[in-house]
């Protein structure tokens, strides 16, 4: 896969297909650039990418960072075990915490949403590991507000809680 | 009035659609909108401190059932723990033939020893002055299991030879504790078993009401006693062992009849029966008989059916059952290790699978006196008189010193047989009881449901 993956880039990309968002926008990548989707990857495999790949549940706005985040990172697999791309890694690593660090959070959210669905593990992980950074450290309350999260417990039950796990709400 | 009104209204305005008004249409995705997988994805990711997992799950109820449903703590520990990964920090005591006791008189000192406890003011929440406390007595750590502990009534006044006087051998008073919660639950001695010595009192899982983790509302105490009689001009021992169950329905006290052991007959003296450890469902004590060098043996006390029985080891393993020379652990694969320092060597003894028991191979070995040279503080004399002496010992590691005039305490790591002078534990002369964490309990405080 990675091996593939690597020739298509150093051919010139081979071929280029066509990526339709859920409001009608169309993206033209590389299949090399493409295939970090596994969904898309699969569709590849399958010779069903003629006619572009729709993709109903992502918005435009959203596929596009989608698309950046993909470009970025094509090149990725080509890097393995290649030392001269070092810096390169580190410029990834920090266009990554840029991009995720920005988001607000109905952008972060679709944004694993969109990464769920196309099955990108390496950005699904990296929006899943922000979410969980940004519940770190907080308090069931801040949780709550930090993600406009309804608190349903009653005020018995919340009681309870505190009390029995007071060790956990100790700040 | 119409001012604050309008200000209102903005405000509302602007939680649903902020300034990127284009990027985000009016019913904003939230996490919400994401699927409990990935949900659980989310949370998984929370550790190490499971503090942070216990908030997240006090969130929302949504929360909560994830958090809780099956399989999922399983993998927050796989994921964030180390080799004992259920074990958030040791109970340390100090054994007063080793060492001078911990200041202010604690009889226990909590040592965390996982990432899980990140965060957490480990000697606010774990310590436990919240015992009933009085100028003559104090309460010893006897066991731990989950997150609960067992301890017993000892009268403050100690035999200051270090070694333990007779009365520290009398069934007492007992209590069960969660240290997290701070709640416990006293445990009177029963009036037929006053006068009875206690060899080993024991926490079990609860009953055979349906799984779950140990509580105060789910446990077991499991006690080894031995009365003593005169037969035949001479003190006999006959060992006993009593059940204590919690709970209101059909708890308290009960004496198991498979429990008596009226065909082993024991010595009278209360010091040569010493605690040498448990593995496999049994507990496991060394009987070192003065009178006859050959007649030492090990009694067994089968914690399901509370038999006891006696049984001895090959002669290539034993020379005496004494706890400083002899232990028994299960091993991190959970059968029977035994432990034992023959000329300064620390071996450990497996048995070979085998119908009626296999074969006792020595699986490890490390030569303490090579082992040990270079560590500081260390003396070439520590180990020329005497073979070292075994402190404590469990799963994952043995505390040991040598036998001179001064406590000099290292560890061997048993997976690695690597000795470590410099170590938190190194500091405590004692057993250390291990300590997990109530977590599944914790996340469905405040409202039982599933």
């Amino acid at each position: 896969m990675a091996a593939a993956a690597a020739e298509a880039t150093i051919d010139g990309g081979g071929k280029m297909i066509i990526l339709i968002s859920a409001d009608g926008k169309r993206f033209e990548v590389t299949e090399a650039v493409a295939s970090q989707s596994q969904l898309i990857s699969n569709m590849i495999e399958d010779d069903c990418t003629e006619n572009g790949v729709r993709l109903p549940n992502v918005d435009g706005d959203i596929l596009t960072m989608v698309v950046d985040y993909c470009n970025m990172h094509a090149g990725d697999a080509a890097a393995d075990g290649d030392t001269t791309k070092a810096s390169s890694t580190e410029e990834l690593k920090k266009f990554d915490a840029e991009l995720v660090q920005a988001l607000e959070n109905p952008v972060l959210f679709k944004l694993i949403l969109a990464a769920n669905f196309l099955n990108i593990k390496s950005l699904l992980d990296m929006t899943c590991q922000r979410v969980a950074d940004m519940m770190s450290g907080k308090t069931p309350e801040q949780m709550r507000e930090t993600f406009s999260i309804e608190n349903d417990f009653t005020p018995e039950e919340e009681a309870a809680i505190r009390q029995e796990n007071a060790w956990a709400f100790d700040d | 009035m119409a001012r604050r009104r309008g200000r209102r209204a903005d405000k509302a305005n602007c939680c649903r659609a902020p300034r990127k008004a284009k990027v985000v249409p009016a019913a904003a995705t939230s996490v919400d909108d994401v699927p409990d997988h990935l949900l659980e994805d989310i949370l998984l990711r929370l550790g190490p401190s499971s503090a942070c997992l216990v908030r997240a799950a006090y969130a929302c109820k949504r929360w909560r059932r994830v958090v809780t449903a099956a399989g999922f703590l399983d993998a927050f520990r796989a994921l964030h723990g180390a080799h004992h990964h259920r074990v958030a920090g040791y109970y340390h005591t100090v054994d007063a033939y080793y060492a001078p006791a911990l200041p202010g008189g604690e009889s226990s000192v909590f040592v965390p020893s996982s990432p899980s406890l990140a965060g957490v003011d480990a000697r606010r929440w774990f310590s436990l002055d919240f015992l009933p406390a009085s100028d003559d007595f104090s309460w010893e750590l006897a066991d731990s299991r989950g997150g609960l502990l067992l301890l017993s009534k000892k009268r403050r006044t100690r035999a200051r030879s270090g070694y333990a006087a007779e009365g520290d051998f009398f069934f007492t008073d007992l209590i069960v504790c969660e240290p997290l919660t701070r709640r416990y639950q006293g445990i009177l001695c029963p009036a037929d078993f006053t006068g009875y010595r206690c060899i080993g009192v024991f926490l079990l899982d609860g009953g055979d009401d349906g799984g779950g983790d140990i509580s105060l509302s789910n446990f077991r105490v499991l006690c080894a006693l031995y009365d003593l009689y005169w037969l035949n001009n001479r003190h006999i021992g006959v060992q006993s062992a009593c059940v204590f169950s919690s709970g209101s329905h059909g708890g308290g006290w009960r004496l198991p009849k498979s429990a008596v052991a009226d065909d082993i007959q024991l010595t009278a003296r209360f010091n040569a029966i010493s605690f040498v450890g448990r593995a496999g469902g049994c507990f496991y004590w060394g009987i070192d008989d003065d009178d006859d060098e050959d007649d030492g043996a090990m009694l067994v006390l089968d914690e399901t059916t509370t038999e006891f029985s006696l049984v001895t080891f090959p002669d290539s393993i034993r020379e005496n059952y004494h706890m400083t020379t002899f232990r028994i652990i299960a091993g991190g694969d959970g059968a029977m290790r035994v432990l034992r320092v023959i000329g300064n060597d620390l071996k450990v003894f497996t048995q070979l699978a085998g119908s009626g028991g296999g074969e006792w191979v020595l699986e490890k070995l490390v030569r303490l006196p090579e082992a040990t040279r270079g560590l500081p503080g260390h003396e070439e004399r520590y180990f020329e008189q005497n073979e070292a002496m075994i402190v404590a010992a469990d799963a994952a590691y043995v505390l040991l010193t040598p036998s001179v005039e001064k406590t000099w305490l290292f560890s061997v790591e048993l997976e690695t047989m690597t000795v470590e002078r410099h170590h938190e534990r190194n500091k405590y002369a004692g057993v250390a009881y291990p300590y997990e964490l109530p977590l599944l309990r914790a996340l469905h405080a405040g409202g039982r449901y599933r």
